[in-house]
């Protein structure tokens, strides 16, 4: 059982004027959404050679780590621990249930509990109960089934495993190294420029590949796909069930083996009609992921190596910020530009990292 | 009174995620082969704004997707291969 065997709660506290935590306003049960942080846990193993290289499984199980002044039944954070030898674990803040927070507090501000200029903490509390009962579909007699990943040798680029360092790491601690040839950056600039005032975007597909010297695991994304079938407006970008399956012909019939894993949109620049004066003091910015990005990603790009691209168009022109996984949340992150096509032997010229602002 | 029952393959859109189910009523509907693989799957039901996301199984061997009136026991044959596509909004949302 993925949550062995407790309930989850979250319980909302005004903060009080010394940034304690004040007032309890109520709490309430929580399913939190585990898989973006098993899906790292998993990849995890698999990029240090910990298991074998096979996505998606129901074999990760979750317990509290108690809370060290408050005890039980506060939390900490929680423990993840993958099944199998040699034991694959992860600590995961409490942080990682911000998102059901703010919607909690959402509420209490529509119902009027609290003002919106309050600050709210919260703390998660474990009962004992299972807090994911089983579909109710035994009768199906469901089984998951293994899909390995399909990593193939590839040197990675000299310039980009001296800034990994031996262990294969990025800047950032974990982060997997990604690839991104100059070509398809500018497709989606042009496609984005095309595009103007309204949104567009398309599927990047890549391989994972791992350096047979130091062992890192990388994805090399190979090429974009413009996305077909879907409903644009200034705001608003629509993946349709069709953009899908004919995003999946165009893989199949490419018979590359590449991982429909990666996706990008453009933000056009909204403020582009407001004048100076107004834009000066305008909060709006295109060059963010959006709650509806957020979801989509959760939705279709879950694995812990997919990533998004996003092209924000503003006062200085495009901008390019690549967001991906770390530790089952979504965050900005580096990424190296390839900028001469690759080699055999993977020496490819090493672009400059970019470093979300 | 038995029913049939017919073995199917689904996977999302990624392909990463695959589950195989043994014995799917074969007088069951589309729809109630999608919240059955829905749920077991894990995939979201709903989006940010709490509306229930669309889904609809393709199937690639036909490349067509399917209706949800559909029975399994016509439409589908043993081991095919259902994909579940979502309707999904990107986007800044603000329109």
């Amino acid at each position: 059982m993925a949550d062995a065997g407790f309930q989850f709660v979250l319980v909302l506290f005004r903060e009080d004027d010394d940034g304690q935590l004040g007032q309890r306003l109520g709490q309430l049960p929580i399913t939190p959404d585990w898989e973006p942080a098993f899906a790292h846990l998993r990849f995890w193993a698999i990029r240090r050679e910990l298991r074998p290289p096979v996505a998606s499984a129901t074999d990760v199980c979750v317990r509290p780590v108690w809370h060290a002044r408050l005890g039980e039944p506060f939390l900490d954070a929680f423990d993840l621990t993958l099944d199998g030898e040699p034991v694959v674990t992860d600590r995961l803040p409490t942080a990682y249930l911000a998102p059901l927070a703010r919607q909690a507090v959402a509420a209490l501000i529509a119902s009027g509990v609290v003002a919106a200029a309050d600050r709210v903490r919260f703390l998660v509390a474990a009962q004992p109960g299972a807090s994911d009962p089983a579909p109710d579909a035994d009768a199906w007699l469901f089984e998951d089934v293994a899909q390995p990943l399909q990593i193939t040798d590839r040197a990675l680029p000299v310039a980009v495993a001296r800034e990994q360092g031996p262990l294969g790491q990025a800047r950032h601690v974990g982060d997997l190294p990604i690839l991104i040839p100059q070509a398809v950056i500018d497709q989606t600039h042009a496609l984005s420029r095309a595009a103007a005032t309204r949104e567009t975007g398309g599927i990047l597909l890549g391989q994972l590949h791992r350096d047979p010297d130091t062992r890192t695991l990388f994805l090399r994304i190979t090429a974009q796909l413009p996305a077909r079938h879907t409903v644009a407006t200034e705001t608003r970008l629509t993946f349709t069930e069709a953009t899908w399956a004919a995003a999946r012909q165009e893989v199949a019939a490419r018979q590359r083996g590449e991982l429909l894993a990666n996706w990008w949109h453009f933000h056009p620049w909204w403020c582009r009609p407001c004048p100076p004066a107004r834009r000066a003091t305008c909060t709006l910015d295109s060059n963010f992921f959006s709650a509806d990005d957020l979801q989509l990603h959760r939705v279709v790009f879950s694995q812990a190596y997919a990533t998004a691209l996003l092209i924000s168009d503003g006062p200085t022109g495009l901008t390019t910020t690549l967001f991906g996984w770390r530790q089952g949340t979504i965050v900005p992150r580096e990424f190296h530009v390839v900028r001469a096509p690759s080699t055999a032997k993977g020496d490819l010229t090493h672009g400059p990292i970019h470093t979300p602002a | 009174m038995m029913t049939a029952t017919i073995a199917l393959r689904a996977s999302d859109v990624s392909g990463q995620h695959a589950v195989r189910a043994t014995a799917v009523p074969g007088d069951s509907t589309i729809s109630e082969l999608l919240n059955q693989l829905l749920a077991k799957m894990g995939l979201a039901r709903h989006d940010v704004k709490g509306r229930q996301i669309r889904y609809r199984a393709l199937l690639e061997r036909e490349s067509r997707h399917l209706d949800a009136h559909e029975r399994v026991s016509e439409a589908l044959q043993p081991e095919d291969l259902v994909v579940l596509t979502p309707n999904v909004e990107a986007g800044a949302g603000r329109a």
